[in-house]
Order: C-alpha cells, then sequence, then structure tokens
C-alpha cells in the first residue's frame, strides 16, 4: 500500500488504523522497511514514520485475515478519511 | 561563573517563533530538572504491585486528560479536541500497555524504565524520519511520556499553580493540559526547548495568543526562578537579564501591541465607509491558509486574492489535490459567508514545477509564467480547478485567473474548468451552484481590453505590482532601476482609469489587490474612480480603514480628475502628498 494522505502516518490517522485493526481477531503487521510493527498499537503504527508516498506492507493471520486486509486497504484507499 | 553571568548582564538566547507577541516578567521555571528515569531491579514478589502502579498511572494521566479537555470544550474548537484525542489514543494503546507490562515482568524492571524503553523505540523511529512533520510529533510524544512518568514518581508538579501571572514559563516540555492551566494564571509567554514550530504545544500557543518561543536550545539550568526576563517573540529572542535600556524600548513595544490591538478591536466590527458614507469592502490578501483567522482578526471583510503559489513551500512538487483541498476549504470555511477570491498558480521565474520546465528563460517575468503553465500543462490547472470546486461548497468561493494578456486564454482556462465541473457532477461531487470567475489585470493589454474580456468573466481584480513593470518595462527585483518604478507615473493611473471605467461600464466588478491599494496617497485617486473593493495584505487592514473614513468621495472624485490631467510623477506626487496631509492622511512607509 502507498501513503496517500498529506502528512503521512501521523497521529490522527495511526489511531484510525490501529482502531480499526483492532476490530479483528487476527494478527495484524505492518510492514516498512526493515521495521515490522502490531497494527493494533498507534504507538506501534506511529513507528513506522511512514511519509507520504511510502510504501506499506500489510500481513495478517487469523480467521478473520482476510476481512481485515481488505478493510486496511480501503482505509489506505481513502486516505483515513482525511477529507 | 555561568549562572553569574546570566544573572549579572544581559544575554541574549535564540529560538523559533511559535506565537507571536511580547511578554516581560520573571523567569518560571516548569520541569527544570530533565525528568530522570530511574533503573530498578524487581523481586519478584515487587512485580505485581508495579504493574498495578503503572495501570494507576496511565489512568490518572487520562483522567486529568479528560478534566483539561471538558474545561477547553467550550471555548476552543475543534483542532484542540483532536489534539486531547490523539494523547488519548497513545493513553489507550493496549499493544504499549501489553508490551511495558511484559517488560516489567520478563525483565524484573520497574515501569518507568520499562515505559521509557518502549517508547524510546518509537521516538528513534520518528526522529529519524527525513519528513519534518512526522519528526517534530516526537515532541508530542516525548510530552506524553513525561507526564506518565511524572504520575509513576508521584511527582506530578504542583508548581503550575503557583505560576504568577505575566510570567514567562521556561519548560523543557508542555502538555497542552499544562498550558490550558498557564493560561488560567495569565502568563505572560512561553519559553520551549524541545518543541517544534508545529507541535501540539505551539498551535494550541498561538490560538491562545501566548507570546511563545520554541526550539530554544540552551541550559535552562543556568536560570534562576524570579531572573527578570523579556521574550520577544517577535523576532525569536529571550533576553535574560535586560538592561533598563532594553527593558524600557519592549515597554513601549509592548505598550504600542497592546495599543493596536485596542484599537482593532474597535475597529474590526466597523466598515470602511467615507465621510460622505459610501461604503468600500476592505478585504485581505492571503499567502497562506493559516493567515486566514489573523485576517479575520484585523477585521477584513474577505479575501481579495489567496496566492496559491505559496502551498508549494520549498519544494518544486505540484501540491496534491487533497492538501490544495485542505488549504482552500480551510479559508473558505473560517471566511464564510465573506468572498474568498483564489488565484490560480502564477508560477514563473523561480517558483516553478521544476520537472516541467524545458527552457532556460533569459527573462522570466516575461516568459512561461502563470496561466501560460496552467494552459500548456493542464493537469496541474485541472487538478487545481478540482480541488477548488470540492471546496467550493463550504463558503463563497471565487476563482481567479492570473497574468491574462489575451481572451484566447480566457476561453481555454473556461473550457478547461467546465470540463472539470462536469466530470465532478457526473461524480455527484457537491459544488457551489454558482462560482463567479474572474481575472488578474496585470498585463497592459489586460488593461485596454477590460470590455472586452467583460464578455467572458464575472470581476477583475488589478495587480498593480506587475502592471507599472511591464508597463514601464522596469524589472520590479532589480535595485538599480527602482527609481524608473513609478507607482504614479501617468500612464499607470491612465491605464487604472481605463480598466475601471470599462469594467464599470460592463456592470463588472473591479478591485485592486496589489500594493497600491495599501499605498496612503494612492487611495484618494483610487476611490475617487468608484472603485468599491481595495485587498492589501492583513496587518493594513484597520489602518486602511481608518484612512477611508477621513475621505469623501466627491472630493476623492475631484482629485482622481484633477490627477489624470497631470504630466509628471513628481507633479503628482506632490499634489497627493500635499492634499493627504490636509486630510489628516499619515503617509505609510
Amino acid at each position: 500500500m502507498v501513503v496517500k494522505n498529506k502528512l503521512g502516518l501521523h497521529a490522527r490517522p495511526a489511531s484510525v488504523l490501529a482502531q480499526k485493526a483492532s476490530k479483528f481477531k487476527s494478527e495484524v503487521r505492518l510492514i516498512r522497511g526493515d521495521i515490522e510493527i502490531n497494527a493494533k498499537s498507534v504507538m506501534g503504527v506511529m513507528m513506522l514514520a511512514a511519509e507520504p508516498n511510502s510504501k506499506i506492507i500489510i500481513k495478517a493471520w487469523g480467521e478473520d485475515e482476510e476481512k481485515v486486509v481488505e478493510e486496511l486497504v480501503k482505509l489506505f484507499e481513502n486516505k483515513f478519511g482525511e477529507n | 561563573m555561568k549562572e553569574n553571568k546570566l544573572a549579572n548582564s544581559e544575554t541574549f538566547w535564540e529560538g523559533k517563533v511559535a506565537s507571536p507577541g511580547i511578554a516581560i516578567g520573571e523567569v518560571f521555571l516548569f520541569n527544570q530538572k530533565e525528568i530522570t528515569v530511574p533503573r530498578k531491579k524487581l523481586y519478584s514478589s515487587e512485580i505485581a504491585s508495579e504493574i498495578e502502579r503503572f495501570q494507576k498511572a496511565l489512568n490518572l494521566a487520562k483522567k486529568e486528560l479528560l478534566k483539561a479537555q471538558n474545561s477547553s470544550n467550550a471555548k476552543m474548537k475543534k483542532d484542540h479536541s483532536q489534539i486531547f484525542e490523539t494523547q488519548k489514543m497513545f493513553l489507550e494503546d493496549e499493544i504499549l500497555k501489553q508490551n511495558v507490562i511484559e517488560k516489567i515482568r520478563n525483565e524484573k524492571i520497574n515501569s518507568e524504565w520499562a515505559y521509557q524503553q518502549v517508547i524510546d523505540e518509537a521516538i528513534q523511529a520518528l526522529s529519524s524520519s527525513p519528513n519534518q512533520y512526522l519528526k517534530e510529533r516526537v515532541f508530542d510524544i516525548q510530552a506524553l511520556k513525561n507526564r506518565i512518568v511524572e504520575y509513576m514518581q508521584g511527582v506530578r508538579q504542583k508548581k503550575l499553580d503557583s505560576v504568577k501571572s505575566s510570567a514567562v514559563v521556561f519548560a523543557t516540555h508542555l502538555s497542552p493540559s499544562d498550558l490550558l492551566n498557564l493560561r488560567k494564571q495569565k502568563v505572560g509567554g512561553l519559553v520551549l526547548k524541545e518543541s517544534g514550530v508545529t507541535s501540539h504545544v505551539a498551535i494550541l500557543a498561538k490560538s491562545l495568543r501566548i507570546p511563545t518561543v520554541v526550539g530554544v536550545e540552551e541550559n535552562f539550568h543556568e536560570l534562576k526562578n524570579s531572573m527578570p526576563v523579556v521574550l520577544d517573540a517577535e523576532s525569536g529572542r529571550v533576553i535574560l537579564s535586560p538592561e533598563e535600556e532594553t527593558l524600557r524600548q519592549f515597554r513601549v513595544r509592548q505598550e504600542k501591541l497592546a495599543q493596536e490591538k485596542k484599537k482593532l478591536q474597535l475597529l474590526k466590527k466597523k466598515s470602511a465607509i467615507t465621510r460622505d458614507k459610501k461604503g468600500i469592502d476592505l478585504l485581505a490578501n492571503l499567502e497562506i491558509s493559516e493567515e486566514a483567522q489573523a485576517a479575520l482578526d484585523y477585521g477584513a471583510e474577505g479575501v481579495g486574492l489567496f496566492r496559491t503559489e505559496f502551498l508549494f513551500g520549498d519544494s518544486s512538487q505540484i501540491p496534491s489535490e487533497e492538501e490544495q483541498f485542505q488549504a482552500y476549504s480551510a479559508v473558505l470555511k473560517k471566511f464564510s459567508p465573506r468572498p474568498v477570491i483564489i488565484r490560480t498558480f502564477d508560477l514563473g521565474g523561480d517558483k516553478m514545477a521544476s520537472n516541467y520546465q524545458t527552457v532556460a528563460e533569459n527573462n522570466p517575468f516575461l516568459g512561461w509564467r502563470a496561466i501560460r503553465v496552467g494552459l500548456d500543462v493542464p493537469e496541474i490547472l485541472e487538478t487545481q480547478l478540482k480541488a477548488l470546486l470540492k471546496a467550493s461548497k463550504y463558503g463563497n468561493l471565487k476563482i481567479m485567473f492570473p497574468f491574462i494578456s489575451n481572451i484566447e486564454e480566457i476561453r481555454k482556462a473556461k473550457k478547461i474548468l467546465k470540463q472539470v465541473q462536469s466530470q465532478l457532477k457526473n461524480e455527484k461531487v457537491p459544488m457551489a451552484a454558482k462560482i463567479p470567475l474572474g481575472i488578474m489585470v496585470e498585463v497592459p493589454s489586460a488593461a485596454l481590453n477590460v470590455d472586452i474580456f467583460a464578455k467572458e468573466v464575472d470581476f477583475f481584480s488589478l495587480g498593480t505590482n506587475d502592471l507599472i513593470q511591464y508597463t514601464l518595462a522596469v524589472d520590479r527585483t532589480n535595485p538599480q532601476v527602482a527609481s524608473w518604478y513609478q507607482t504614479f507615473n501617468p500612464a499607470i493611473l491612465r491605464l487604472i482609469q481605463i480598466s475601471v471605467e470599462a469594467a464599470f461600464k460592463n456592470k463588472k466588478e473591479i478591485a485592486v489587490c496589489g500594493e497600491m491599494a495599501g499605498e496612503t496617497l494612492a487611495l484618494p485617486f483610487l476611490i475617487g474612480l468608484g472603485i468599491k473593493e481595495l485587498s492589501v495584505t492583513p496587518p493594513l487592514v484597520p489602518e486602511i480603514k481608518e484612512k477611508i473614513g477621513k475621505l469623501s468621495f466627491s472630493e476623492c472624485k475631484k482629485i482622481a480628475a484633477k490627477v489624470l490631467k497631470m504630466d509628471s510623477v513628481q507633479e503628482i506626487t506632490e499634489y497627493l502628498e500635499i492634499t493627504c496631509r490636509n486630510l489628516g492622511l499619515e503617509k505609510n512607509f
């Protein structure tokens, strides 16, 4: 996924993302470069220091893994509702 | 030794202005000790209670945060509550909490230490980001960390309550709720070591109008409470142990600012109106969207020119549609229902989307500039128009095209606008029903063709700076020819007259948004021509309002007629100087 919102994954999008991920049972990880974090943690997501246009990999495993990836992709697509 | 030096002789510290103003008072040191986080090994039997202690600290912090948030809700707007929301998110981060608890358990380590270790990882990751905005988030996280650690250590300073009013508070970091507390004590100003201009606390200080300087990387340990200090948050300086003369100067400056503020307050609600009751709309020129509030505070009745090229910042990248949308809608919302004229990019010369420029220019001002770029690279204009149209529902938007020199350009630009409009309509994007279109009159050929262009546009705006430069063939950035740059050259006055009359004859509005609109000597002439709309830099708004109040339209008409018959710059300037003096108008700059 590519971070499309203008300020990158700062606190607000990070918390939107973490909140969404927390709603699912699956284990969800985000990877950027050599950093891998738990997507359910705001602090973790911020640790990615993902500036605009940076690339992020979503990884999930568990009973609702497909659904969670789908939902997170949607978030990235609509720039975390920053409108 | 150093302490003596600070206490005995005037010392200057430098930082960045986060919120402008002047404060004179005594030093109040807050958090003067860097928070030292102890590292303690725990016995297995202590672990459970340690974890409990950690959770208690988190809850306490959350509670206080909610309290501060509630007390701020009434007066403060959304952006502040978002700051609190973010802090709350961090406090409620379960993973973070679990990580800390695990660390306490596995390493048998005290909670402060464990917490610091976990958070520092995030801080490290962020501070190595090349992105300035993300980098400055470190300050927000650090503030939060220190706060929790303080709760854990039970040393949450009560000291803030003892701040004297008008004191200048020095702190390594402050939390937004600390700041709200300080406001209640009516502090004079803030000096922060670890903050950026875009940090939460800086944003908050600005909207609370607490003079604040940040990024002062000095040793705060050298300070003593109650030391006299001047905070010059106009130039970003802290003056410790100021000399009598310095104090006196800043008192005068502070008094002047206070008076200006009072005067502004008085003028804010008044409109600009001549003695014989002709109303003039006084609007503001904006360069960045963040100026909107200040412009409103100065009493601007709208935005006469929002120069969008500043969205580029230092970058040569075209700002994204989203970024543009944010800026435009912010200004529109702030001013709604008052009009906001947004001008499409005036790129050219040094400010260029470098990936598009292919030819090195000898005369950039006569080159590939503004609308010419927009028409040649339609995606730039299309993206901008899309952002503008999407933002249009938030207020009273008018769109203006720069640097028009012939009617074809207007037609082409309108065609692109129509395309974008119908595309958005198909996508069912809500837009304002009617968006007036205008052009800048800044090229002599445009000034001479206003009657022709009137068939295509709804309004005109005279950009006098460029009009002078192009009419008189003077590069206004070249100091060697500065004396040829003549605002009151008869040719300029005539071109303005021709434009204004042509606009009126065709029942179109015409405004002046160039520097001439803010020039005292030009006021009687412009108003005498019948111009009803002037747009100036925000701080000039109250001053011009006041001056307009001293003029009478019927007198101005006579003055304008007289000036138009004169031969030379010298004759015109002398006449206007005498006239303005007699009318009680002081000449600015």
